[in-house]
């Protein structure tokens, strides 16, 4: 099965970082954060990715077209243009990296890339930016259970602020620190679609969480996965600081591979 | 014919790019200038084209080795290290890369690529400057005049326009897109037969070894184009030119 990552937007929230790149390759650890979603999935046996690439698309393509070099010993013998590698540690990925556009939406973005989706009935989609521990097992086993053309895996962020309870003299009653449950579901990207999705994104000039979403929710085609686990976007500064301190500390929870 | 870029310059000072980039590798509209100039020959058909590069030269020769990479959709395989390239969607250019030097002045980067010439006739380019310029009318009149080099001329765009100043030092009414008298500024594009190599001696810019050399005799000579030209040289200039292109009315995309 096939999995398509949305890698083409101009992530301005990031912006530091995102002047000299595009935010999926913003880097935690020493690893670009499109690498870290592509070990998720690769744990669990999916290899073959679509990566739907738009703004400075050349530095995700220079990244992968150099990754096995990247991953190995090299040795170059300058005089004869030969290039030799050693021991290399380079996964069993197939990356098929598509321009799609500078300023192409979301829905257009995968419009472009059904042909290198194929005959396949059903693919999982992604944004580039977000990590999570999500079981894709499971997750699959769901879509599959309730038969719906598209699954988004949902979860409730952890809260930003502690819920403080003032009794009418002013008083704090009681104090509750930044409380998950209380939270929302919101949408954690790790979906995945029948191919029936594509009569859903119209002309591909919208948002997939516009009309296409709207549509395929009037129509009961939409399932939502509960996830209890971990999911993080990286959005801004801050969240790149987060994730960058769980991973060098040893603690990332979505780093589920060996 | 063979179009001669000027592209060696230092660092630009119009992106923010920490790390410096050449000037004519700075985008606009995610594509480097370079690009765009190289278009605006193409769509006259002139397609061989030959880069003076000088600060940072390993990046624009990067890009035109991968050039067929970035336009097209790829597919990496890692566990065999192979690449296919689908839809390929390239350009019929050949381009020469040439480093001619970190510092060099812009004569002496064409005199250091005389050996890429054969013709007898060839363009050179400035590569911080977009144009409307009909090239091949302009190559024509080359001919017609018969000297050793045609120099484009434009008017003064931008910061840089000619004000029309009356004998008491009052400026007179400024009509937009109307430029006053008969100010002209070097272009930036040349028309030029071999013979100029007799004259790029010394590490001079092209236009001080042109005028000091060939003025007086009479081998100098001017093409006036009247429609659109810019240097882009600051970043207001290259958001200025991104706005054309995005709105998709930029002049030099013909």
């Amino acid at each position: 099965m096939k999995v398509v990552i949305l890698a083409g937007g101009k992530g301005s929230r990031i912006s530091e970082e995102s002047v000299l790149k595009p935010k999926p390759m913003v880097e935690i650890g020493d690893k670009p954060i499109l690498w870290h979603i592509m070990k998720i999935y690769s744990a669990y046996g999916y290899h073959d990715f679509i990566v739907c690439c738009g703004y400075k698309g050349h530095i995700i393509k220079d990244y992968f077209v150099h990754y096995y070099m990247y991953q190995s010993d090299a040795t170059f013998h300058l005089q004869d243009k030969v290039r030799e590698y050693h021991n290399s540690s380079a996964e069993p990925w197939r990356i098929t990296l598509a321009n799609t556009g500078l300023e192409t939406l979301t829905a257009g973005r995968i419009l472009q890339i059904r042909d290198y989706i194929g005959t396949d009935e059903t693919f999982m989609l992604t944004y580039g930016d977000g990590v999570a521990d999500v079981d894709i097992p499971a997750l699959l086993a769901f879509h599959k259970e309730h038969g719906r053309i598209a699954t988004i895996t949902t979860t409730q962020p952890a809260g930003r602020f502690g819920a403080i309870k003032i009794d009418e003299h002013g008083s704090i009653e009681s104090f509750k620190e930044k409380a998950r449950k209380d939270q929302s579901w919101v949408n954690a990207g790790f979906m995945v679609l029948n191919s029936g999705i594509f009569a859903y994104l119209g002309d591909g000039s919208e948002m997939l969480e516009a009309t296409p979403f709207e549509l395929l929710a009037a129509d009961h085609q939409m399932a939502a996965y509960r996830h209890p686990g971990f999911w993080s976007p990286m959005d801004t500064v801050h969240d790149r600081a987060y994730l960058e301190g769980l991973w060098s500390s040893g603690q990332a929870p979505w780093r589920i591979w060996e | 014919m063979k179009v001669v870029i000027l592209a060696g310059g230092q660092r630009s000072t119009i992106s923010n790019e920490q790390e410096g980039i050449p000037k004519p590798m700075a985008e606009i509209g995610g594509k480097p200038m370079l690009w765009h100039i190289m278009k605006s020959f193409s769509a006259y058909g002139l397609n061989e084209f030959i880069i003076c590069g000088g600060y940072k030269v390993d990046m624009i020769k990067e890009y035109f080795m991968d050039y067929y990479i970035y336009q097209s959709d790829i597919t990496v395989d890692l566990s065999t290290n192979t690449i296919e390239i689908h839809k390929n969607r390239t350009e019929d250019w050949k381009v020469t890369v040439v480093d001619t030097g970190l510092y060099s002045a812009t004569g002496q980067r064409v005199a250091r690529i005389r050996e890429y010439i054969e013709e007898d006739t060839f363009l050179v380019v400035s590569g911080d400057c977009l144009f409307d310029i009909d090239v091949n009318r302009m190559i024509d009149h080359h001919k017609e005049q018969g000297r050793i080099a045609t120099m484009a001329v434009a008017r003064p765009t931008g910061r840089n326009e000619a004000l029309d100043i009356d004998a008491v030092g009052l400026i007179r009414k400024i009509q937009q897109n109307e430029p006053v008298n008969e100010a002209w500024t070097n272009a930036c594009l040349y028309v030029l037969d071999r013979k100029v190599f007799d004259v790029l001696q010394g590490d001079y810019s092209l236009e001080k070894l042109l005028t000091d050399n060939l003025a007086e005799k009479e081998q100098l000579t001017t093409y006036k184009h009247k429609g659109f030209w810019t240097p882009v040289e600051t970043y207001r200039d290259r958001v200025n030119m991104e706005n054309l292109w995005n709105a998709g009315i930029a002049p030099w995309a013909g």
